[in-house]
């Protein structure tokens, strides 16, 4: 019987549209797709890809009610029943929800965040929450709550997975989940996703609601989900999308009065080619210090839509330097105001207030006070509070060079966005393309643990140069896992970042569908 | 009656000192939104209910939770702004304002820093002089409450969630006011105006309305420091507080010494006011536009909604009632001190001589109220049937049937709980008669003949007093239902003078 159930879980699809169709064939049971999951969590515990995984009792339950739908020929949804795993930064009604941090450690969520009830509804498991960087501020997955727990690479758990959202990458990647979400900041979705070997999108800014998300940079938070195939990523974004009364800067695009083409905003599954799609080579993009792989992988993917009858249009967009100053001005200073809540009065961390009270009378403001830093200093790790002092620096009345930095960076970020319009609108570009990162593989852990103090936190911000810019301009990007035929670079993908025009998600999905049959025939996918 | 004489020395000393020193006073205040829901969260807003019940997740600032702007309260900003005749931006935006508090569970208030729902109004007001006046309103802001907090407690603080994200404008005045009466006046009306147009309850003793006031005070030589003084709770202290703090100013000023830049708080059992902190003390509110919440649109369709349901304001409302009904502003004043009364006032007074109206209403009948420390509105309604009796009794005056003299003895009795009629009142004790000329000229000829020396001094010195007393002589004998002053006339007549 062991042996059948080993067979078994090897031949289980690993994409939610495989799960699906087999799943409506009764070639699988939704039983067994959660027993893969929940072995293979416990079997690569030592990824530490998950910070809490719910009960098996629990899960199986849910699992026999998708099965009955699946019999009597209803499934609510092409994800009915699929395990999909979410990051630590999303309200699931009922668990512990902590973002990785210790100041939010023993709260639960009291509500589903709007894209889980949305999931919900349409009979998605969740699996569990999976582990990241302290409120998504990290690039690698070292700043979790607990030291300990750095997230690893399933594809060589000496290396990183990636970061923020590496526990929902490692998960996905480990076969924990079939599809997970992430949320991106500032390439958090898509540098994980790259370094898992993953598809993953991060939509327009207002497509998917941020209600149930624990924000720290307001105006660029994203959710995004990550997954092996494009049509995954297609099955999560039109069930997730849409506007929510609860969010006020998610609004439905079918109303914006300036949007190019309404009709690239809806989900008709037109089945296209590459055939005419024009893509934007931007100057800007060819820099320095890119390494010798991701260059040359530009260049194929060039020849590779070219062959296909895309036309590649030379363009400029000489703002693109300003995305990262921008982004390293604003969003240290959203995440001072956003956690500006967590003072340990209301939820979370808090220690006995009477232990830290004077006997003096009538101090109680300096308590307060005293008991508000006390709870902040031992509560962030070091990440959230270099972010959040280096914010209140820049908002700070008192050192006023700085504080107009911030309002230049809001200035400039509109300058950015209308540069990036004008330039999809002159030239009729339905997308540009991209590296997603600078370097062959993710890093080492062991090249950065035991390091990381001496180094200078700097070297991490130049990371985010090419994941920056999409979250400057709001626009939505799919990054795209590939490998050359070779495999000359060995075990690790790398990939390339596809961006859209505002809004234009499902055009943009309709275009990465056809580079990845493009991929597959040039056997430069990775699986 | 100590108290009273230092009062006006202190109200003299004012008015002297005012001659050599400019003053400069303007106010920021605060008033709650008359809404059902919070500015940013479907929580009902109520302070009366039982503490943390009305404070849902929003609120309470958990991890996730978005605000969402409840428009109800642009409606009531905008017809704030026009009430105040500002200008209206058409594009709002909101700001973030730091500071850690237990009463400010974001840690941030969301008010309106740069993009404020509205920019250079004017509030009209009548001066310590009756005179017509406008202060000018700097701009309008629609922001965020905080929550309760009590302090009474020897070893902790109790904080109620309720009050906290009710929305509030802030309404900022230009440091116009040059007199502390003028400041309470102006206060008073924008409150009066508040009330009236539903926009807040701006009652100032539960905090819906509280006023900090700036001072400072320019001496021959010297300009003094602006001063503030927060959270000034009820129409009365802000002329008090003003009042104090111009003295203090003063005071320093002719020292020669500086007047420190700084935020006070106001004593109102002391009558003074205390210093809070420095302005450098001041916390650093790191101000900050408001991500989760888009620029809003007031359009032009909003505003001309709202502009089509304003009423008008108690200002214009007064100013059209002294035109129509020839009153001046004081006697105005005094009626729009009871809201309420002034439908009935114009009800009474379309058919009879105004003047008649407002002695009877806010003269006999509020005059013989307050004495007795009884309720205005609850003796007009229950007592005098709303206005039926007081018409009656107007009536029965006007057409000789009642003195004015017993007019108002009946409607004494009335206000002590009399719930008869006037007529019935009139006739039950023989008050009631027809004005016959005849009657009089019996009785003035009766009192003439009996008092022959009074009327022999008259004749010599033409005086009054002596002729008031044959007055009084002849309504003892006609029960007092004549009108004094026509028989005055009659006397005088017979006796042959003018």
């Amino acid at each position: 019987m062991a042996a059948i159930k080993a067979t078994i879980k090897q031949s289980l699809p690993i994409t939610l549209t495989q799960a699906h169709t087999f799943a409506k064939e009764g070639s699988i049971k939704i039983q067994s797709l959660v027993e893969k999951s929940l072995h293979q969590i416990q079997s690569r515990e030592n990824l530490n890809s998950f910070v809490n995984v719910r009960s098996q009792e629990e899960l199986y339950r849910e699992a026999e009610q998708s099965q009955e739908r699946y019999d009597s020929g209803k499934p609510l949804s092409s994800i009915d029943g699929l395990p999909i795993a979410i990051k630590d930064n999303i309200f699931v009604k009922d668990m512990e929800c902590t973002a990785s941090s210790n100041i939010l450690k023993g709260f639960r969520a009291p509500i589903d965040a709007t894209v889980i009830k949305r999931l919900k509804a349409k009979g998605a498991l969740i699996v569990g929450k999976t582990n990241m960087d302290e409120f998504g501020m990290g690039s690698l997955g070292m700043y979790g709550y607990d030291e300990k727990k750095i997230i690893k690479n399933p594809i060589n758990e000496e290396y990183f997975a990636g970061g923020s959202s590496a526990g929902s990458a490692a998960a996905v990647r480990a076969e924990q989940a079939l599809a997970s979400l992430g949320t991106d900041t500032g390439g958090s979705v898509s540098y994980p996703a790259h370094c898992c070997g993953l598809y993953s999108l991060k939509p327009s800014y207002g497509r998917l609601s941020r209600f149930g998300q624990i924000l720290y940079s307001s105006s660029n938070d994203v959710i995004g989900p990550m997954a092996r195939t494009t049509d995954d990523l297609h099955s999560l974004f039109s069930i997730m999308e849409g506007e929510d009364v609860n969010d006020s800067n998610c609004i439905n695009f079918q109303t914006i009065s300036k949007i190019r083409n309404k009709e690239r905003l809806s989900e008709s599954r037109v089945e296209g080619s590459l055939k005419g799609v024009r893509v934007g080579i931007v100057q800007e993009f060819d820099i320095e210090e890119l390494d010798g792989r991701n260059r040359n992988m530009q260049e194929e993917l060039k020849k590779l839509l070219k062959d296909r009858g895309a036309e590649l249009v030379d363009v400029s967009l000489p703002l693109v330097k300003y995305a990262l100053p921008f982004y390293f001005t604003l969003v240290p200073s959203e995440a001072s105001s956003n956690l500006s809540r967590y003072d340990g009065l209301k939820y979370g961390h808090q220690f006995d207030f009477n232990a830290s009270q004077s006997s003096a009378q009538g101090k109680t403001k300096t308590e307060l006070f005293d008991y508000i830093e006390r709870v902040r200093s031992e509560a962030f790790g070091i990440n959230v509070k270099r972010r959040v002092i280096l914010g209140n620096f820049l908002l700070s009345s008192r050192f006023e060079d700085f504080n107009e930095k911030v309002i230049d960076a809001q200035k400039i970020r509109r300058l950015i966005i209308e540069e990036y319009c004008s330039v999809f609108e002159k030239g009729n570009i339905d997308m540009i393309i991209s590296p997603v990162v600078i370097g062959e593989r993710p890093p080492k852990i062991s090249d950065v643990i035991g390091q990381s103090e001496k180094k200078n936190p700097v070297y991490e911000y130049k990371m985010d140069y090419y994941t920056a810019y999409p979250n400057a301009t709001g626009t939505p990007a799919i990054t795209i896992p590939v490998q050359e035929a070779d495999q000359r670079y060995g075990e690790f993908p790398t990939s390339f970042k596809i961006q859209g025009c505002f809004g234009e998600d499902y055009h943009l999905l309709r275009i990465a569908k056809q580079i990845e049959k493009a991929l597959k025939e040039a056997k430069m996918n990775f699986q | 009656m100590e108290s009273l004489h230092k009062h006006q020395k202190k109200k003299q000393g004012l008015s002297d000192l005012l001659k050599q020193y400019k003053i400069k006073v303007g106010f920021e205040i605060h008033c709650q939104m008359l809404t059902r829901h919070k500015l940013f969260s479907s929580s009902l807003c109520s302070q009366l209910e039982q503490a943390n019940t009305r404070a849902n997740f929003v609120d309470l600032a958990l991890p996730g939770m978005l605000p969402v702007l409840n428009e109800e309260c642009l409606d009531l900003a905008v017809k704030a702004s026009l009430a105040l005749q500002g200008n209206i931006n058409p594009r709002i935006k909101f700001d973030r304002k730091h500071y850690y508090y237990s009463d400010l569970p974001q840690g941030y208030q969301i008010t309106q820093k740069n993009y404020p729902i509205m920019e250079r109004g004017n509030l009209y007001f009548f001066d310590r002089h009756n005179k017509e006046r406008n202060l000018s309103i700097q701009r309008i802001q629609i922001e965020q409450d905080s929550a309760r907090s009590f302090h009474d407690f020897e070893n902790y603080t109790l904080i109620d969630y309720n009050r906290v994200g009710m929305p509030l404008l802030e309404i900022v005045t230009e440091p116009e006011i040059d007199h502390p009466e003028d400041g309470k006046l102006a206060v008073k009306e924008l409150q009066d105006l508040l009330k009236a147009l539903k926009i807040s309850e701006a009652n100032m003793e539960e905090g819906q309305m509280r006023c900090d006031i700036n001072v400072s005070v320019k001496s021959p030589t010297k300009q003094g420091n602006r001063v503030e003084i927060k959270n000034v709770l009820g129409i009365k202290f802000v002329e008090k507080a003003t009042e104090y703090e111009i003295m203090r100013h003063v005071s320093l000023l002719e020292e020669g010494k500086d007047i420190p830049k700084e935020t006070r708080r106001y004593d109102s059992l002391k009558d003074q006011t205390f210093s809070m902190r420095s302005k450098e003390q001041d916390p650093d509110y790191r101000f900050f536009q408001e991500p989760d919440l888009p620029t809003f649109v007031v359009s032009k369709e909003r505003v001309s909604r709202v502009a089509s349901g304003l009423e008008k304001t108690p200002f214009e409302k007064k100013k059209e009632m002294a035109e129509r009904y020839g009153l001046v502003i004081g006697d105005v004043q005094t009626a729009f001190s009871h809201p309420w009364s002034i439908e009935l006032y114009d009800r009474m007074a379309e058919k009879r001589e105004p003047k008649t109206v407002f002695n009877w209403l806010y003269g006999f009948i509020q005059g013989n109220v307050t004495k007795k420390e009884l309720d205005f509105h609850t003796v007009i309604t229950t007592n005098f049937a709303s206005t039926a009796k007081i018409e009656e009794l107007m009536d029965l005056v006007s057409s000789g049937h009642l003195s004015l003299l017993n007019a108002k003895e009946i409607a004494y009795s009335i206000i002590d709980g009399d719930a008869r009629t006037p007529t019935e009142i009139a006739k039950a004790n023989n008050l009631y008669g027809l004005s016959e000329q005849v009657n009089y000229d019996a009785a003035i000829e009766e009192v003439i003949q009996g008092n022959k020396a009074t009327v022999d001094k008259i004749k010599e010195s033409g005086k009054d007093g002596p002729i008031m007393f044959l007055v009084g002589q002849v309504m003892k004998k006609i029960n007092k239902q004549g009108d004094p002053q026509e028989i005055q006339k009659a006397i005088k007549q017979k006796l042959g003078l003018k």
